[in-house]
C-alpha cells in the first residue's frame, strides 16, 4: 500500500508590513500600507492586520487608504529587506526536508512524507518552525500553516487557517472543512465560480461530489483537476527548488501614461536588460520572447516573437521589440509594460549560421561580470541613460525569488 | 515622524558568533544605546554589500547603514513618535 503523503503549505501574514513592523516596533499594533509608490495613484501592495481591520486592503489606492485611515503609516515597498528576511526563513524550511518548494516570496510547500511520520508529528514540525521564525527571524512575523495529503488540500488548509494557527486537513475532517464557499479554494476565481454555479454545484463540499465525467465535459481537463483537488487527488508535485524557470521577466507601471515611443524603447530597454541579467546569471537561453502592453483605458497588447536563434543578450531580446514598436501605431496610451523570455533552455553554446553570436555572448557576459563587481548599471548601453528612476527592483509575488543560499548573516 | 538622515556616526559593535550588532552609536554629539536589534537585512552593488540595521531605544526608531566598500557607518532614517 503507498504510504500517504505529507504537505505541508506556510503562509506569512501580512508579509510585507509585518516585516515593515518587525524593523520598526513603533509601527505595531498600527495600521502600516506597503506600497508600489507614495503618490496618491500609488498602489497598496500590503496592508498590516490593523489597516485590513479598517479597510485597507491589497490593491486599495494610496488616496483611498489616506481617505479610509487619516492616520495609516505609508512606506514604499523595500524588495532587498522582504527577500533577506524571506530567505531566512526558507533556511530553517530547507531543515526539515529535502524538498522545500518556494511558491512565491511568503509562501512555501514542504513534502514531509519520510520526514515526519505521521500529520501530528508534522503539527510538532509546524509548530518548532513557528518557534524558530519568531525567535530566530522577527518576534513579530507570524505564519499560518496547513498540513494535508496533497498541496491543494494543505494549501488550503493554511488559507482557512486563523491567522498564525495551523490546520490539519486529513481524510477525516476533509468533508466538514469543504464545506466552503467556492472561491475559499486555490485556483476558482469568481467566472469559475459562476460556471460551476450553473451547474448546481454552490460550494466546495458538492463539488467534490460531484461526477468527474460531468465537470470534464462542461469544464475540460480542468474541470477533472479541480475535482481531483478537493478529492485529495495529488495532480502536482513538489516542484524542487533546482528546477528551471518556466519564464523570466519584467513588468513595469509607467508614472507617465504614455504612447511616446522613445520614452516607452527606453523603459523597454532597461526591463530587457534586467531579464537578460536574470536569464544570463541562471546559465539559460530563451526561444521566444513576449511583450504585454496594457493601455490606459483598458485592453491591452500581447505579442510573442519566436526566434531561430536561441536569445542570449538584451540586445537580442531588445531588438524584436523595438522593431515592432517602432512600426507600431499606438493610438492610447500606455499604462503598463512587460517583458518575459520563455522557452528557456541550458546555454548550449551553438553557434548560429547567421551572424556572430560568440562575440555578442561574450561581451554580454563580459558587461555582466563588470556590472557584478562595480554595481548594477556601471557599463550600459546608452539607451538606458535618464532610466535611473524608472523601473526599480519591484518585489515579485509569484515565484520570482531565485535561490540564493548566500549567508544573510555577517 | 520619520526623517531621512544620511550622515556618519560613530559605532559601538558587539561581535557575538557570526554576527555583529550595534551597541552604542554617537551621532550630533549624542549617544544612544540600542535597545534592540529588530531586523538586519543587506543590499548588494556590485562587490560592496550594505548591512542595514533596523534597531530601536526606548524613544527611537534608526536605521544604520554599515558598508563593507570602506567600512563605514551612517544613520539614514529616523522614526520618533509623536
Amino acid at each position: 500500500m503507498k504510504k500517504q503523503s505529507i504537505i505541508m503549505h506556510l503562509d506569512m501574514n501580512s508579509y510585507f508590513a509585518s516585516v515593515e513592523q518587525q524593523a520598526n516596533p513603533f509601527l505595531r499594533n498600527r495600521p502600516v500600507g506597503v506600497c508600489a509608490y507614495l503618490s496618491d495613484n500609488g498602489t497598496i501592495i500590503a496592508s498590516s492586520v490593523e489597516a485590513k481591520v479598517l479597510g485597507v486592503k491589497t490593491g486599495c489606492k494610496v488616496q483611498e487608504a489616506k481617505r479610509l485611515i487619516p492616520d495609516i503609516f505609508l512606506v514604499e515597498n523595500e524588495p532587498a529587506k522582504y527577500r533577506c528576511v524571506t530567505e531566512r526563513i526558507f533556511k530553517i524550511l530547507r531543515e526539515y526536508t529535502d524538498a522545500m518548494e518556494p511558491y512565491s516570496i511568503d509562501e512555501a510547500f514542504l513534502n514531509l512524507t519520510g520526514w515526519a511520520k505521521d500529520f501530528k508529528a508534522a503539527e510538532q514540525i509546524a509548530c518548532e518552525i513557528k518557534r524558530r521564525i519568531c525567535d530566530e527571524v522577527g518576534e513579530w512575523l507570524k505564519c499560518s500553516i496547513g498540513i494535508s495529503y496533497t498541496k491543494f488540500l494543505a494549501k488550503f488548509a493554511g488559507d482557512i487557517a486563523f491567522r498564525g494557527s495551523i490546520l490539519i486537513i486529513s481524510e477525516a475532517n476533509i468533508d466538514q472543512e469543504l464545506d466552503r464557499e467556492l472561491t475559499d479554494a486555490w485556483g476558482i476565481g469568481e467566472k469559475v465560480a459562476v460556471k460551476l454555479r450553473c451547474l448546481g454545484i454552490s460550494n466546495l463540499y458538492e463539488l467534490k461530489k460531484t461526477d468527474p465525467l460531468k465537470l470534464r465535459h462542461y469544464l475540460g481537463v480542468y474541470g477533472y483537476h479541480l475535482w481531483a483537488n478537493v478529492n485529495g487527488q495529488e495532480i502536482s508535485e513538489i516542484k524542487s527548488e533546482t528546477d528551471l524557470p518556466k519564464s523570466i521577466g519584467h513588468s513595469y507601471c509607467l508614472p507617465k501614461k504614455t504612447d511616446d515611443k522613445k520614452y516607452l524603447l527606453k523603459i523597454l530597454f532597461k526591463l530587457c536588460e534586467k531579464t537578460g541579467r536574470r536569464l544570463r546569471s541562471l546559465g539559460l537561453e530563451a526561444g521566444s520572447i513576449n511583450l504585454y502592453l496594457a493601455y490606459v483605458y483598458g485592453g491591452h497588447l500581447n505579442k510573442t516573437f519566436y526566434s531561430f536563434d536561441k536569445v542570449f543578450t538584451t540586445q537580442e531580446i531588445f531588438n524584436p521589440i523595438c522593431s515592432f514598436i517602432e512600426q507600431t501605431d499606438l493610438l492610447i496610451p500606455i499604462k503598463m509594460i512587460a517583458v518575459s523570455v520563455n522557452r528557456l533552455t541550458a546555454d548550449t553554446g551553438q553557434l548560429s549560421i547567421f551572424y556572430n553570436r560568440v562575440k555578442n555572448k561574450n561581451l554580454s557576459l563580459l558587461i555582466d561580470k563588470l556590472n557584478d563587481k562595480y554595481g548594477e548599471y556601471a557599463v550600459r548601453s546608452g539607451l538606458m541613460l535618464g532610466t535611473d528612476n524608472l523601473a526599480h527592483d519591484r518585489v515579485g509575488f509569484r515565484k520570482t525569488l531565485e535561490v540564493n543560499n548566500e549567508n544573510t548573516e555577517l | 515622524m520619520t526623517e531621512q538622515i544620511n550622515e556618519p556616526i560613530d559605532v559601538l559593535v558587539k561581535f557575538h558568533k557570526t554576527t555583529i550588532f550595534p551597541s552604542f552609536f554617537k551621532w550630533r554629539n549624542k549617544t544612544y544605546k540600542v535597545e534592540k536589534v529588530n531586523l538586519v537585512h543587506h543590499l548588494r552593488d556590485g562587490e560592496n554589500k550594505t548591512y542595514y540595521f533596523s534597531v530601536s531605544d526606548n524613544l527611537n526608531f534608526f536605521r544604520l547603514a554599515f558598508s563593507t566598500r570602506d567600512l563605514s557607518w551612517k544613520i539614514e532614517e529616523l522614526y520618533s513618535q509623536g
